[in-house]
């Protein structure tokens, strides 16, 4: 096991016992890491090859997460565990083109995150020689791409490396074809296809509307939504912007201001 | 591309508003919009103002800011691809954010 391997595993199963997962399969990961981290993530439109980014700013100490909308629903569960790799890691990449040694520990990360060993191990029949059919129900329970459940059945030692190199090909919509779930996948197809707006952002935008100093045009582009959907929606349930009036300052409780205006007289007098 | 284009046409694309769109919301004519999007003019500062405005964007991200020069990125792409269009839109995040920050707009 290479210590990339290593460090991933370790730090996966860190995260799952912190956040008390278990060794469960993970639902909705936007809500998840939005959640356990705090952090902001959103759904975009984006160049089909574009999976996932993340941004910090490090002087206030705020991330943003942004994975790209797709209808390969396992695809994008597994950006979104990459992406929370880098934050778990503190990973910082300046060539944003170029894999490095962080991009193979984040993608273990992942796997490890998504299909934990000893979650998988319990759920499999002892001695059990997997077939399709079995791949099929671990692709479906995990959420995760054919590939990737080949290989954590590789490492508990139900399948062995050849069978893998034949699996990694299958696609999930062929095995939700042949084993009666395509309708199952559909909807996860729909709901991956679908834009998500960072929720905390939005909220705050939204009381940033409420107070007077966001337009609800900012609120709108946040959304990817028309600006008259926004007004609307706000009327409806009793958010209208509050009017910042210069009537409502008294003029002693404005600010002092030193305004030195040596530089003009001077000027004046020179030039 | 320069950096103000990028961000104008980033939050155009998120407002989902056409060139004509922004122009008839701006009052600047059609012709001087296409001209400053192509880059073939630079925008001048009331133009900047009226297009953030219609847009929903701060006037720091159009113009270049301390938060777009501090950033920094980690990425999942395959084939090196572009990732500009995500980053252009993290980027807008990070700008309204600090904005929220400045207004003293509480964390929901």
């Amino acid at each position: 096991m290479s210590s990339a391997e290593q460090q991933a595993k370790a730090a996966a199963e860190q995260f799952r016992e912190k956040h008390q997962l278990g060794v469960q399969p993970l639902g909705d990961l936007v809500a998840l890491i939005e959640q356990t981290t705090g952090h902001d993530v959103a759904v975009l439109d984006a160049m089909p090859d574009a999976h996932g980014l993340t941004m910090r700013d490090p002087a206030r100490g705020r991330v943003f997460i942004g994975v790209a909308r797709t209808p390969h629903p396992m695809r994008q569960r597994s950006t979104l565990a990459h992406e929370l790799a880098h934050v778990v890691f503190d990973d910082q990449i300046e060539d944003l083109a170029v894999r490095g040694w962080e991009e193979t520990r984040a993608d273990a990360f992942a796997r490890h995150l998504l299909i934990p060993l000893g979650g998988l191990e319990a759920v499999l029949d002892d001695g059990d020689h997997a077939n399709e059919g079995v791949l099929s129900a671990v692709v479906q329970r995990y959420l995760v791409s054919p590939a990737m459940a080949a290989i954590a059945l590789r490492d508990v030692g139900a399948i062995s490396q050849a069978t893998v190199d034949v699996w990694r090909s299958l696609s999930t919509r062929h095995l939700a074809t042949r084993f009666g779930w395509s309708d199952f996948y559909a909807t996860l197809q729909e709901d991956s296809n679908r834009l998500r707006a960072p929720q905390a952002l939005v909220s705050r935008a939204v009381a940033g509307y409420a107070a007077g100093v966001l337009s609800a045009q900012a609120v709108a582009t946040l959304r990817g939504v028309p600006v008259d959907t926004v007004v609307a929606e706000l009327a409806e349930i009793g958010i209208i912007p509050q009017s910042v009036d210069a009537e409502d300052f008294e003029i002693d409780e404005l600010p002092q201001i030193d305004l030195d205006l040596s530089d003009l007289e001077e000027g004046g007098a020179s030039s | 591309m320069n950096n103000m284009i990028a961000a104008i046409e980033s939050a155009r694309m998120a407002a989902g508003l056409s060139q004509r769109a922004l122009a008839d919301r701006t009052g600047i004519s059609q012709a001087t919009l296409s001209r400053i999007l192509s880059g073939e003019r630079a925008a001048k500062m009331p133009e900047v103002i009226l297009i953030s405005d219609a847009l929903g964007c701060t006037v720091s991200q159009l113009t270049g800011s301390a938060v777009a020069d501090r950033v920094t990125c980690a990425a999942r792409s395959v084939n090196g691809a572009d990732m500009d269009a995500m980053r252009q839109r993290l980027l807008h995040f990070m700008e309204i954010d600090a904005y929220l920050d400045d207004h003293a707009i509480p964390a929901a």
